[in-house]
């Protein structure tokens, strides 16, 4: 007998269920989000997505100290902060995170009664002269939340669905975590010198085929005030948490586009002071400040662009932390600031565009 | 509201169902306003002032319509009135649409630093200010009653054709909207809209969106580009606007159903056509009908001679390019398919003799490149792509195009477990070209939406293909993309 439109319509909404449901199980099961659950007894963990994985990792996962910051932190391996500095590190870095950014991962590590001992974080120019609220990408509120209600983007995730498919797969072969280097890019790029110019070459012309003038010395944006409140409340809130900023060695083309920007290389200088001497107001804040690295930032082929640096600075900048090397102090930033800025400001960039 | 958002799943059942139960309640009046509510609620989900807007554009053309509805009223008067609506609409559509470009080029043309603030493009305006300029038209001519202001505003607003169209004709819906006997659930017209959705929602989100990916990636990046990242680049943008818009009007038209509507005809496989003209009566129809009957034939059609014919189609599709978007690209474009359309009326004796292959290759590699101009974001983009394509060579795809499309998707995530990475970059090479390639062949070999409906499947495994469709794109929606015939 030939079916009725009514019948087959009853009927595709039990086969919809019936496909449906077991998808949304493999989710809630696997989590690959870690929304709701910890991670199952022998579960391998597998961090791929930094915006989308970010908060669940912050909330569910074990941990006692963070690293949360840019690209520029992304390359640390978690092993080396366990082993030879006793922390229980987890990473929570993503790519161009801004100080809104910031302040959400911040704000998911510090929800409930976690304890938490060190927060590792770079601090770059970059986040300090975009308008406070911009987050570098749109950040899934539905995951930053604690309400289930709106989770449906969550439960219906193309991606959430095949992330949870591989973990399956991982979980059913034993497969091992990837906490150790999460999102490290090292192995997916090249770096040297002809490559560090290609990003910075083609504003070098522009810049030279114009007059720029810069402004005024010590022209501090508004922004670098608002993008410093984002942080500065959560800092004095945890003055049990020590947090170890530091300042990155961008190479020598970061400073040569500060030169020639219409910012200025002395704004650039005047923007690092004001953020270095409203944070070392805080007892619980340590700053380390590598950015004047001679050695390194004049090598560009320690770069594959104006600021990024190979995994090995990585490992070095870890050894100085690790050594309390190079640490900013209230009576001596000025006097670092000032030294990068003679040997930015006197250096031949020519040299580079022969 | 988008169709493919998760507010829309919630929100079509509730109007569904108050609509229904309203006409089974024997009020037809509270069904139709509960339609026209809805309506305006999907029309202004995301920025409600769309609604002033809307709501306004309705009571200025009904106004009109009263007036020159009336039977007392001079000749003189009413040609005062048509033209004062018309004034109307596109007063308007040039404030929201082209007021930007027009000072753009008049400061460009004569250095002068005329300022406005820019204006958003409200969505759809073009669709329903042509579809009020019809009505407006007609009313004019005397083709029409005087319509309630109810039905007028539903026949204007009805959700499904809100947006992106098609352009329909008052004759075409109200005279459904009254019709008792569709005025209560009829489950074939139920599975017929279901299918026409889903289908419709899985071409847009499942193939049109992963187009999107590849094709954006290769327009921002034009000069870079190797001659096969440039052609993929044409493709992919050639494959996006097709699934995209031919998602939408199958959305549209399932939807139409869901409440016993027939929406027109908008899109029947036009890439499979063997001549411009052909194409341009299997794309966007209803906007070519639209073309046809108030400008071309105004115009005088083909009744004045073949040189004022060519000159007539030429205005039509310079008014398409300009109606498409306020650039000069759109013009182009529109412009390009009006000297294809001049060629084939001139020469169509001797291209009909071509072999078939040789017909449909030459326009749907004519669409192509013009399609380059239709996506183009600045004049010399267009340009650059194509150098790209001609300049020749051979070479592997940018790596950035193939993991647009593939990264995050189970296949990679599984050949990570066991290929090295030089292996699955080579295997993303095929599987794009592949993927390109497949939808292609599909465009022109595989049935229509209409055809496959009318086949009356309603086997399990037809219920579950359905199914299985509908879940792969309710798992899509959280990387949500417009429509592109939002913005026209």
């Amino acid at each position: 007998m030939k079916r009725t439109d009514k019948a087959a319509l009853g009927s595709f909404v039990l086969i919809f269920l019936a496909i449906l449901v077991p998808m949304i199980a493999l989710i809630l099961w696997m989590d690959p989000f870690f929304q709701y659950h910890k991670p199952l007894p022998g579960q391998a963990l597998i961090l791929r997505d930094a915006v989308y994985q970010t908060p669940g990792a912050a909330r569910n996962l074990e941990y006692t100290d963070v690293i949360v910051g840019s690209s520029m932190t992304e390359n640390f391996h978690t092993s080396w902060f366990d082993d030879e500095m006793g922390w229980h590190t987890l990473k929570l870095s993503y790519s161009g995170a801004r100080t809104d950014d910031l302040k959400a991962i911040l704000e998911q590590v510090f929800s409930g009664d976690r304890k938490v001992d060190h927060v590792l974080m770079d601090l770059n120019s970059y986040q300090f002269l975009v308008p406070a609220w911009t987050a570098y990408t749109e950040r899934p509120g539905y995951l930053y939340d604690d309400s289930c209600l709106n989770d449906v983007p969550y439960l219906l995730n193309r991606d959430a669905l095949h992330y949870s498919i591989s973990n399956l797969a991982n979980y059913l072969q034993g497969e091992t975590d990837n906490l150790d280097c999460a999102y490290c890019w090292d192995d997916t790029v090249a770096f040297g010198e002809e490559i560090a110019k290609k990003d910075w070459a083609p504003r070098r012309q522009k810049y030279l085929s114009q007059t720029v003038t810069n402004k005024p010395q010590n022209s501090i944006p508004a922004t670098v005030t608002e993008n410093l409140d984002n942080l500065t409340p959560i800092i004095g809130a945890h003055p049990e948490t020590e947090f170890l900023l530091y300042l990155p060695p961008y190479s020598m083309l970061y400073w040569e586009e500060a030169t020639y920007s219409e910012m200025g290389l002395e704004n650039y200088i005047a923007i690092y002071s004001k953020v270095i001497g409203e944070l070392l107001a805080y007892p619980n804040v340590t700053l380390y400040y590598y950015q004047y690295e001679p050695e390194i930032i004049t090598n560009l082929d320690n770069y594959l662009d104006s600021c990024h640096h190979t995994p090995q600075i990585n490992r070095y900048l870890f050894e100085q932390i690790k050594a309390e090397e190079k640490r900013l102090t209230v009576d001596n930033y000025q006097e670092a600031l000032q030294e990068m800025y003679l040997f930015a400001r006197d250096y031949d960039y020519s040299r580079y565009w022969k | 509201m988008l169709f493919n958002s998760y507010a829309f799943f919630v929100f079509l059942p509730i109007v569904w169902m108050i609509y229904f139960l309203m006409n089974r309640l024997g009020s037809h009046r509270l069904a139709l306003l509960s339609l026209l509510v809805g309506s305006f609620v999907f029309y202004g989900f995301d920025d409600p002032r769309l609604c002033l807007l809307l709501g306004a554009s309705i009571v200025g053309n009904y106004c009109v319509h009263l007036v020159l509805t009336m039977e007392t009223l001079s000749p003189t008067a009413r040609k005062c009135m048509l033209v004062l609506g018309l004034a109307f609409d596109f007063s308007l559509l040039f404030y929201f649409k082209y007021l930007n470009f027009t000072l753009t080029n008049i400061n460009r043309l004569f250095s002068t630093s005329l300022t406005w603030k820019k204006i958003a493009l409200p969505l759809g305006i073009s669709f329903y200010t042509f579809q009020q300029v019809s009505f407006v038209i007609d009313s004019y001519e005397r083709k029409m009653p005087r319509y309630p202001f109810l039905e007028y505003s539903v026949f204007v607003s009805f959700f499904p054709q809100l947006v992106a169209g098609p352009i329909v004709l008052h004759q075409e819906l109200i005279p459904q909207l009254r019709d008792r006997s569709k005025h209560h659930v009829n489950f074939s017209n139920v599975f017929r809209g279901l299918e026409y959705f889903i289908l419709g929602l899985a071409k847009k989100v499942l193939v049109a969106d992963s187009f999107a990916k590849v094709c954006d990636i290769g327009f921002s990046d034009t000069i870079v580009l190797n001659t096969p990242g440039a052609f993929l680049t044409m493709l992919t943008y050639t494959l996006e606007i097709y699934f995209d818009f031919s998602g939408y009007c199958d959305m549209a038209i399932g939807l139409g159903l869901f409440f016993n509507i027939d929406l027109p005809k908008n899109f029947n496989s036009p890439y499979k056509s063997l001549n411009i003209s052909e194409f341009w009566k299997r794309w966007h129809m209803t906007l070519t009908r639209f073309l046809t009957t108030y400008v071309y034939i105004p115009l005088g059609g083909n009744r004045k001679g073949q040189l004022r014919t060519l000159v007539n189609v030429m205005i039509v599709f310079t008014v398409s390019g300009i109606w498409h978007g306020a650039a000069w690209t759109f013009l182009l474009w529109g412009i390009l398919h009006g000297l294809a359309q001049v060629f084939h009326r001139l020469f169509h004796t001797i291209t009909e003799k071509l072999p078939k292959w040789i017909r449909w290759l030459l326009t749907f590699s004519f669409v192509n490149v013009a399609w380059i101009f239709f996506r183009a974001e600045y004049f010399r983009q267009p340009f650059r792509l194509i150098g790209s394509i001609l300049k020749g060579g051979m070479g592997w795809l940018p790596s950035k195009m193939t993991h647009a499309l593939w990264d995050s998707s189970l296949s990679v995530l599984l050949m990570e477990r066991f290929l090295p990475t030089s292996a699955i970059e080579m295997v993303l090479e095929f599987m794009t070209w592949g993927w390109t390639l497949f939808w292609t062949v599909i465009c022109v070999k595989a049935p229509s939406t209409a055809e496959i409906t009318e086949r009356h499947y309603r086997s399990n495994k037809w219920l579950a293909w359905l199914s299985l469709l509908l879940i792969l794109s309710l798992f899509s929606f959280s990387r949500i993309s417009k429509f592109i015939y939002f913005n026209f």
